[in-house]
């Protein structure tokens, strides 16, 4: 199986990369507030801004820290399925007003999106292409469903944001997973080609 | 040299147990913050949450469109009371004026039976930079609210707001139009201050209705 040696594509170096996630960290102590201010600037920047820097950490990362989490992480199961339920909880709307009400829910909410972007890149390369398809497919399809949902539902969701701003994320949520889709059928499908003209 | 030891290759075991330690975190974590399944929103919870387990809010000193300061619960000034409480702002065109004529009907119906002696209906302003004595003057003669039944006021300082706020659950927010948005309810509030019942702005009778029995109870 050549896919699983073939890495994600990330050019910098481990200090570049921690120091990319340092400035990820400091530029959401900075604008966090107006990052969380507006629902789709909170799921759509906010969120993937900590799974890159999580990816950043991941470069950075000790070997014998990192042999650890490959020996668990059988696959990449364990770090997909973090990802998915990651995923998953915050966007649950009382789950995103409880971080914005509770010190600790925002801690459980960058640590959680941190820690799946660290887990991704080995996860990544120890996955085959067909459990790929599955968690990314799954991704997909829950996020476009809570887009749609958000779009459609008649009362506002979230206590602290607006319809207005439901229906935006909401939208958002929809173009991301279309995106997402995109991306990954992008990296996939020549390596599937690859793999099949061998 | 004896060279690294070759890497253990990655077990099932323990992604398994991982794996599955994760989603009983998870799983643990959905559970609570939907109250065991049974809310999806803030405000669902909110009022799945008070009447499992009912805060008891903080004495709150209030200035009232009459002019003076009221202690509504949590001391002993005044008769106690059960009391039906709403947050609003005066100039709200929209909610908070569909909650003053809830209200003004709740107060007909109060007046309309002398069992009601025990319940007074409370309009909390969270607007505290606008709404100043005459603000909410106009606001209680506009629904002809009569003082001793229903209570139109703004707390004392913003910290007390805050703490009400916090307590109760409301959230207050810019609406982008220089007004604001808020999760509108009617909150039933003890003499005691405890927070026991929360009910949807438009069904005052389901929370006249409870707060009689609450009354009888005493």
């Amino acid at each position: 199986m050549g896919t699983n040696a073939r890495r994600i594509p990330l050019t910098l170096g481990p200090r570049q990369a921690m120091a990319a996630a340092a400035l990820i960290g400091a530029a959401i102590l900075a604008w966090g507030h107006w990052l969380e201010a507006d629902m789709a600037r909170h799921m759509l920047i906010e969120f993937p801004l900590l799974l890159v820097a999580g990816l950043g950490m991941s470069k950075a990362l000790p070997e014998r820290a990192a042999a650890i989490i490959e020996r668990c992480n059988r696959l990449g199961l364990a770090g997909f399925v973090f990802l998915s339920l990651t995923a998953a909880y915050w966007m649950i709307p009382v789950a995103l007003d409880e971080t914005l009400a509770s010190a600790a829910a925002a801690a459980a909410k960058y640590a959680s999106f941190l820690a799946a972007g660290l887990l991704l890149p080995a996860s990544f390369r120890a996955a085959p292409l067909a459990l790929q398809a599955f968690f990314v497919g799954n991704w997909v399809w829950m996020t476009a469903t809570v887009g749609l949902i958000y779009q459609d539902a008649p009362q506002q969701l979230c206590v602290n944001y607006l319809i207005g701003a439901q229906l935006s994320a909401g939208e958002g949520l929809v173009a991301a997973a279309v995106a997402i889709a995109g991306l990954w059928g992008a990296y996939a499908v020549p390596l599937y080609l690859d793999m099949n003209s061998q | 040299m004896t060279g690294r030891p070759m890497a253990p290759p990655a077990s099932w075991l323990g992604t398994g147990i991982v794996s599955c330690t994760m989603i009983g975190i998870a799983a643990a974590a959905l559970w609570s913050v939907t109250f065991g399944l049974r809310g999806w929103t803030a405000e669902d919870i909110r009022r799945l949450r008070v009447p499992a387990d009912p805060p008891r809010l903080h004495a709150l000193r209030l200035d009232t469109s009459t002019g003076i300061s009221v202690v509504p619960w949590g001391n002993r000034e005044g008769k106690p009371r059960v009391w039906l409480v709403t947050f609003m702002y005066t100039r709200c065109p929209t909610l908070c004026s569909v909650l003053g004529i809830e209200f003004e009907r709740l107060q007909r119906m109060l007046d309309a039976d002398p069992r009601n002696a025990g319940i007074g209906l409370l309009s909390i302003s969270f607007d505290p930079a606008h709404d100043d004595v005459h603000a909410l003057q106009r606001y209680a003669t506009e629904h002809h609210a009569e003082p001793d039944r229903w209570i139109v006021a703004v707390p004392g300082s913003r910290a007390d707001l805050a703490r009400v706020e916090r307590q109760t659950g409301v959230v207050v927010i810019d609406d982008g139009f220089g007004g604001f948005a808020h999760n509108a309810a009617i909150h039933v509030v003890l003499a005691d201050g405890r927070l026991v019942r929360i009910f949807d702005f438009n069904e005052p009778e389901a929370a006249l209705a409870w707060a009689r029995t609450r009354v009888a109870s005493r």
